[in-house]
């Protein structure tokens, strides 16, 4: 209180001069603070560019709607592959229950291997019916690169779709672009903005973005994505290998253990059970199947309590009253979407979803702004 | 003014112990949860401890997001 009643003191004590040259300074910098801000303030796009960027924008929402339906086709690709191998589950059964598996266990019995000759049979059974892990990861492979390669052909469609539709227009600043002259030069140009808002991407997004967002090699993405989803698929099924690549061996036998606890039983009293009416060979395809629908799901959808979890991650990213978890949530969300185990759906759904935005902000900045730095 | 340093002090001493306890029993929770033990219950998103729901985003992260830190 005391600085207070000085200050209002020597205020009231100040000499018209003084006075007059406080306000005059005091008002001087308001009109610098006034100038700086509209000068730092972005210009407003040309009215002309914004009734274009609308009239692009449907095209846009098109191919998001687009690149989901494509998605979901590819996605079936797998479904379709599941389906077919169930058929096999009571070739495979029978297989198992016939006299090369029960020759496998009694040999295993009498040299006392711990039933590893069983399990070698059974796996090199499950590979002959059903699959390899490499058939697998090939099988992943060729979907994830297969619905890349489609999505960039539905890119470079709307590209040239979008040129036409920006040639079209009576815009001397547009016309001027050296992006309108062809298809590949337009291609070319579309490039190079999409480079530059990676970094707004990766800000909005909270992700990093790499230059092979740009690029978008799909074998790579493919490689990628596959690994990460098998990982994650093994560790839900307890292999510790891997269910892909070289894994493989040690995975299968693994995977079917439920089956070989079923054959352990039924293998050495199925003649007895047939005769009332017990059925092994349907328990045992049933137990495959079962199994091969659970690797299905994992592959597909991911595991259901992973989403739950990470869902509820992202909220506490969001809503949080604490900094420091709102943070350590994010990282720790950051990890699960990694992981795999959100499911190829999601992986393909993100990819799509990442390319959109990528797709949007760079033509916003060719057309707004026809190519030139913010 | 002796009376209010003694109440200070006896205050302080109180808060320091319950630190301590505090201390102790987050670690020896830690430790349980690090090692699954299953008398101690997981830790949880929903808690209303910010170190247990950070705990329990790091095992998540650790569980379904390949294990590293």
């Amino acid at each position: 209180m005391a600085f207070l009643s000085r200050f209002m003191k020597r205020l009231v004590s100040l000499r018209r001069t003084q006075v007059a040259l406080l306000t005059l300074g005091t008002l001087a910098g308001m009109v610098a603070w006034a100038v700086f801000s509209h000068r730092s303030q972005p210009k407003a796009p040309d009215p002309a560019r914004v009734q274009l960027w609308q009239k692009i924008t449907p095209r846009l929402q098109q191919a998001d709607q687009d690149g989901a339906q494509t998605g979901q086709r590819h996605l079936e690709r797998l479904s379709d592959f599941f389906i077919e191998k169930r058929w096999y589950a009571r070739d495979f059964a029978e297989d198992a229950l016939g006299w090369g598996g029960k020759w496998a266990f009694v040999k295993g019995k009498v040299a006392g291997d711990d039933g590893k000759a069983h399990q070698e049979y059974l796996r090199a059974a499950f590979e002959r019916h059903f699959f390899t892990g490499r058939d697998l990861q090939e099988l992943l492979q060729s979907v994830i690169t297969g619905y890349l390669t489609e999505v960039e052909g539905q890119e470079n469609a709307l590209l040239v779709a979008i040129r036409a539709d920006l040639s079209e227009q009576d815009l001397p600043a547009l016309q001027q672009l050296a992006a309108l002259r062809s298809d590949e030069a337009f291609r070319n140009e579309y490039r190079k903005m999409l480079e530059q808002v990676i970094p707004t991407i990766s800000r909005d997004m909270k992700i990093t973005l790499g230059r092979e967002a740009v690029v978008w090699v799909g074998s790579d993405i493919a490689a990628a994505v596959t690994v990460r989803i098998a990982s994650a698929v093994a560790v839900r099924l307890g292999i510790s290998g891997g269910i892909l690549g070289t894994g493989a061996a040690s995975g299968v036998a693994t995977l079917g253990i439920g089956v070989v606890v079923g054959f352990l039983v039924d293998g050495a009293v199925d003649w007895i059970m047939q005769r009332i009416g017990y059925d092994p060979v349907g328990k045992i395809a049933g137990e495959v199947s079962a199994t091969l629908s659970r690797i299905e799901q994992l592959l597909l959808d991911g595991d259901p309590e992973a989403h739950t979890v990470y869902r509820h991650m992202r909220r506490l990213q969001d809503q949080d009253p604490i900094p420091f978890v709102r943070s350590e949530c994010r990282k720790a969300a950051d990890r699960v979407e990694t992981g795999g185990s959100l499911g190829l759906r999601y992986e393909l759904n993100r990819l799509r979803e990442l390319r959109c935005r990528l797709r949007e902000a760079a033509l916003k900045r060719l057309i707004l702004e026809g190519g030139g730095a913010l | 003014m002796k009376w209010l340093k003694r109440l200070l002090r006896w205050i302080g001493k109180r808060l320091l112990m319950v630190l301590l306890v505090a201390l102790a029993f987050k670690a020896a929770q830690t430790i349980c949860w690090r090692n699954q033990v299953r008398l101690v219950p997981p830790p949880s998103l929903d808690s209303w401890d910010p170190t247990e729901r950070v705990e329990a985003a790091w095992e998540a992260a650790r569980k379904y997001g390949g294990g590293k830190e």
